[in-house]
């Protein structure tokens, strides 16, 4: 049992079929995973409590972060290049415990902005839209 | 068009090679693992491979000098370092952190080390 610092934390894109590490990343966010329920409630329910059911599918929701944004970066051309060209890609979370747990991620698609203001470092915010669920650690 | 690794890196699950079985999921390509693939140059400007052909060769469009620094960088990026830290991690002071986010020495680490990050955690703390 251990509190696991964010420093250290690691976000890999596919590249070339390989898993390649992106610089620079300032946050994440890995949000949305929800088993869906449907309302199971019944006329002759006797509680006041609303009853829901499983569906049996699941939400990946999505993971979503902020960076230090270079336009020459390699890495950050690869995220852009989903954008041009869009595809299936895998995404790999390394968190920064002893065991280096990684939770294994496939995104359908790539949001991407970029900010430029006088008083900050250019970012980008960007959100992978998850297909599937993640690969969660076991 | 095809790069070679200098660095080890985890193949995709996409990886040809992990889809037909012959890795397994996870599997770590050793330096000098040998990648053909369209976008085989990205791993190149990254600082993860060198070009194994003329296709990717002249694909790649970096100067030498953003190639070295590509290379100097990749292997802290990989492992979270943060750009504090990234001069103790290039001296070989440190090469990576526990999950408090103390160091782990490197082999180069002195108690002078221990008493600089002693410093650098307190002035965190202070802010």
């Amino acid at each position: 049992m251990a509190k696991i610092q964010g420093m250290g934390t690691v976000l890999k894109q596919d590249i070339a079929s390989t898993l390649t590490a992106v610089a620079q990343i300032i946050s994440l966010n890995i949000d949305g995973a929800e088993s869906e329920t449907y309302d199971a409630d019944t006329l002759d329910n006797t509680s006041a409590g609303i009853l829901y059911g499983q569906t049996g599918r699941a939400e990946g929701g999505t993971c979503s972060g902020e960076l230090f944004f270079d336009p020459v970066l390699a890495g950050h051309q690869a995220m852009t290049d989903i954008i041009v060209a869009p595809a299936e890609t895998a995404w790999e979370v390394t968190f920064a415990d002893t065991a280096s747990t990684k939770w294994s991620l496939l995104g359908a698609g790539l949001s991407f902005g970029t900010s430029i203001v006088l008083n900050d470092g250019v970012k980008s915010t960007f959100e992978i839209k998850l297909s599937g669920l993640p690969g969660y650690s076991t | 068009m095809k790069c070679e690794l200098i660095v080890e890196m985890s193949a995709s699950p996409t990886h040809p090679k992990v889809v037909s079985g012959e890795w397994a999921k996870g599997y770590i390509q050793p330096i000098g693992t040998v990648t053909e693939h369209p976008q085989a140059f990205r791993l190149v400007q990254n600082g993860c491979a060198i070009s194994a052909d003329d296709e990717c060769k002249a694909r790649v469009d970096r100067t030498s000098e953003q190639l070295a620094l590509a290379k100097k960088h990749y292997p802290a990026i990989a492992l979270g370092i943060i750009p504090e830290d990234r001069e103790a991690f290039f001296a070989g002071e440190m090469k990576g952190y526990n999950p408090d986010g103390s160091w782990i020495p490197g082999p180069n680490f002195t108690v002078e080390d221990l008493e600089d990050e002693d410093d650098d955690t307190e002035e965190q703390d202070d802010e």
